[in-house]
């Protein structure tokens, strides 16, 4: 009989199961009796005080210098380049103590002394080579980047560089973060690849959790420079933004970047956290599809664009103050920036008439230009991954639309918008213009008639022998000349439009000190000056 | 029944391999050169990167990028026949690692929402079966209408902004212990507990209209007695088939609920080897998720014959 019932059982057993459950989470409900909207937060119970946690918006898959640089060189502060850079990109020695040029191809590098590796293993200029030929075998833009031809270790401290051709940009291209030196007994899988970096920085490789990708660090006591503070680190990966604002918010994590912008100030009202919003090396561009055969072909026509946008707005409406107004296409926080370029100011009466004089006209009176015939009409292609792209692009289709041009958004995963793009079409990106802090790398490939970036086909040859001498220059006062010149003439010809320079966010607790933002950083850069005030408990 | 079973066998074994073909040939139609998108992704970190000529053609050479379609396709197949089911672009380990690695994470995270949603499901259904048109009914209705009607990724970051944030009794994210599983666990099991408690009420109700209930009742059997010995054993064979169905659903759903909840499972995996164009490792995830898929519903079709002797009788 019993048996017979055993669904009767089940039934019960499951309602029993289900209101134990509800019970739970009603006893639950009743400890925070307060109903207010900002209620009492309780930190995060931590296993040492010492412990930085971060919430990191990329998942930690690799931790090999020469795959992932940014990683290991920027967040983590494992391993050290030769050459380092300032917060305005210019450079300070690294693990290199100085340097200097033989001739026009030949560099000597001296290394620092009394440096040791993580396990002990002294730091010879052995293994520098050993280190950066293994990034340049495994990474080809660290070969375009640096254009080395060989190093040999001249003696234990020394080491003799030859590049390819002249190359003034040299010991800057040495701050690539792939560049990051790691010693030879670094743990590696049967393929080659480092899954236990070991590097000079000042935190070390403790171990990576492959499925969260979460990474473990802990203090280097014998690091040669600043003492870290911290004793352990632990980098997390959340990738969803939204998780990530509210981690920090609750002290899960206690570091965290790029978070929603429509959080911010929410985050900026809430106890105990700090915001902090800061420049760096990116700017929001308009490229344009093609400068021949269309539109655009007309210098007047790309000016009076440039003019009929309001970047003011953009900045800070629109991307709720995360970016500053562009001016030219460097950032005047970057030490080489041309410091007397003026930019475009809103001025729509200007890009009316700048239109007019290049022919069009609103004929038939429907609120688009017209040109023999041709409606002003294009799409404005961008891509999702950075979150104030869209917005900004719905920010410049209005205001074209008031220039009588009629745009149509499309957003589209980066890779496919080649595809579809056609020549009269305009797209909007984030580019990095220091991937090396040097002016020479972005601005040649952006504005070379045969650079990789000029996909608009961009030419003129005063632009071309600039960007060639600037290469060759080794005098640091000439080289400035040149390329205030070049972004004189990137500006006023307007190969490209730019909109603003991208800002940073970091949120942190405020319990967390010491931290200063370094622009040079891909996303944020820890550093062995922070330190936690308090107990977290 | 052999033959049958060797049948749904055969066919399983066919969804996977042609799950796996054209994964991979609509995997080749993402836009983009894979070496440029190896180099951006992999090698630079920054999707806008323009890669030079000599740049793309070392990566090819790197990664083996020039064969035709069909013959990376047949060197693929061949591979994983042998377990070999290719290496991570982006970390270096094989793909067969990456996936074991995060396979216990995603089991107990869809073990914990079918558990949750079946315990919460089968008795709400059932009484708003046998009170149907009462309060209770209704209020189970609105609320399995609220779950399907929800998107995960809403509903889990509400879970979290009420629970987390305002009670602050849950954490918000991450992989540890039973606190942590609760949200993913009730964000995902939510559509299922919806579909669920509706079929369940549906099934008894149409139970309940059968000519041997109205035996039961006529001779004279009390109406608790009815619902638990006669009605609920029939009325729960289309749910265990549906639930063993939602099972599949449910991998899906992981996609969205462990990249919200940073829960490092192969729904993130997934997802995180979609970003980072790692292909071989979205060839992988698929092929992984095909399988569970097809054994979860073979045993379904299997199990179903166990639990419903008339099927048998239909097939003599």
């Amino acid at each position: 009989m019993a048996f017979k019932n055993k669904f009767g059982i089940l039934a019960i057993c499951l309602v029993l199961l289900s209101s134990i459950m509800l019970g739970c989470v009603e006893q639950g409900t009743q400890k925070p009796a307060t109903t207010s909207l900002t209620p009492e937060r309780i930190p995060a119970v931590k296993e040492a005080k010492k412990t930085l946690v971060v919430g990191e918006m990329w998942v930690i898959r690799s931790v090999d210098p020469a795959k992932d640089g940014t990683t290991a060189k920027e967040k983590a502060i494992i391993i050290e380049t030769l050459v380092e850079a300032n917060p305005d990109f210019t450079l300070r020695p690294g693990l290199a103590e100085s340097w200097e040029q033989i001739n026009d191809t030949k560099w000597k590098f001296y290394l620092r002394k009394g440096v040791k590796f993580h396990d002990g293993t002294e730091f010879t200029a052995d293994t520098v080579r050993w280190s950066i030929e293994r990034a340049l075998k495994m990474n080809p833009p660290v070969k375009t980047v640096t254009l080395i031809k060989s190093i040999e270790a001249v003696d234990k401290n020394t080491l003799l560089f030859t590049t390819e051709k002249p190359y003034a940009a040299f010991p800057a291209s040495l701050e690539y973060p792939n560049l990051g030196i790691v010693s030879s007994t670094s743990e590696t899988d049967d393929k080659g690849i480092i899954v236990k970096p070991i590097g000079t920085g000042p935190f070390k490789f403790e171990r990576l959790d492959v499925a969260s990708g979460t990474l473990y660090l802990m203090r280097n006591d014998d690091y040669w420079g600043i003492k870290p503070k911290l004793e352990k680190v632990i980098i997390k990966g959340i990738p969803d933004p939204a998780s990530r604002a509210m981690s920090v918010e609750k002290g899960e994590v206690d570091f965290t970047c790029d978070v929603p912008y429509g959080d911010i100030k929410r985050l900026q009202k809430s106890q105990g956290l700090k915001v902090e919003v800061h420049p760096t090396a990116r700017v929001y561009q308009m490229q344009f599809g093609n400068l021949s055969g269309t539109p655009y072909s007309d210098v007047r026509v790309r000016k009076a664009i440039s003019y009929a946008i309001d970047r003011a707005v953009i900045s800070e409406r629109t991307l709720h103050g995360c970016a500053a107004s562009a001016i030219g296409p460097v950032m005047p926080t970057i030490a080489w920036s041309n410091k007397n370029l003026k930019g475009y100011s809103y001025d729509q009466k200007k890009a009316k008439e700048l239109l007019a004089e290049a022919g069009w006209k609103d004929v038939d009176g429907d609120g688009i230009l017209e040109k023999d015939g041709e409606k002003f009409s294009i799409t404005l292609y961008t891509y999702p991954t950075r979150p104030g792209l869209q917005p900004m692009a719905e920010a410049i289709q209005a205001m074209l639309k008031d220039l009588g041009i009629k745009a149509e958004v499309r957003v589209m995963d980066s890779s496919a918008i080649k595809d579809y793009m056609t020549d009269r079409d305009i797209y909007l990106v984030g580019n990095a213009v220091a991937m090396v802090p040097d002016p020479d790398f972005y601005l040649r490939k952006t504005y070379h008639s045969k650079g990789d970036s000029n996909k608009w086909g961009y030419s003129n040859p005063e632009m071309d022998s600039l960007l060639e001498e600037g290469l060759k220059t080794f005098d640091t006062d000439k080289r400035q000349e040149i390329y205030d010149r070049v972004q004189e003439i990137a500006l006023d010809e307007v190969p490209l439009i730019h909109v603003a320079y991208y800002k940073a966010t970091v949120v942190m607790r405020d319990y967390v000190k010491g931290f200063v933002f370094n622009p040079i950083a891909h996303d944020y850069m820890l550093n062995p000056e922070m330190y936690i005030a308090q107990s977290k408990d | 029944m052999l033959g049958y079973i060797a049948k749904r066998t055969a066919i399983a074994v066919f969804v996977v391999f042609a799950t796996s073909a054209l994964t991979f040939f609509f995997l080749s139609l993402i836009p983009g050169e894979t070496a440029v998108t190896i180099i951006q992704r992999v090698f630079v970190g920054d999707v806008t990167y323009n890669p030079s000529q000599a740049e793309i053609e070392a990566t090819k050479q790197m990664f083996q990028l020039g064969n035709p379609l069909w013959m990376q396709y047949l060197h693929w197949l061949s591979n994983a026949l042998h377990g070999n089911f290719g290496t991570s672009y982006f970390s270096g380990r094989t793909v067969l690692s990456e996936i074991l690695v995060r396979l216990p994470a995603t089991i107990e995270l869809a073990i914990a929402a079918t558990v949750l949603s079946l315990i919460v499901a089968i008795p709400l259904g059932v009484i708003s079966a046998a009170r149907q048109n009462s309060k209770v009914d209704y209020s189970s209705m609105a609320l399995a209408t609220f779950f399907i009607a929800m998107p995960n990724f809403w509903l889990g970051l509400i879970l979290i902004l009420i629970f987390s944030l305002f009670l602050d009794l849950l954490p918000v994210a991450g992989y540890g212990g039973l606190e942590h599983l609760i949200l993913p666990a009730i964000t995902l099991g939510a559509g299922m507990m919806a579909v669920t408690m509706r079929l369940t009420r549906s099934s008894v109700l149409e139970v309940l209209r059968l000519d041997y209930i109205r035996t039961a009742r006529a001779k004279g059997l009390d109406e608790k007695r009815i619902l638990y010995r006669h009605v609920l054993k029939n009325a729960m064979i289309p749910v265990i088939t549906v639930a063993g169905l939602q099972l599949g659903y449910l991998l899906g759903g992981t996609v969205i609920v462990e990249t919200i909840f940073a829960w490092p499972g192969i729904g993130k995996l997934l997802i995180d080897s979609i970003d980072a164009r790692d292909i071989a490792v979205i060839q992988g995830c698929v092929v992984f998720i095909a399988i569970i898929f097809s054994l979860v519903n073979l045993l379904t079709d299997i199990s179903y014959r166990f639990l419903d002797p008339r099927i048998k009788y239909e097939e003599v």
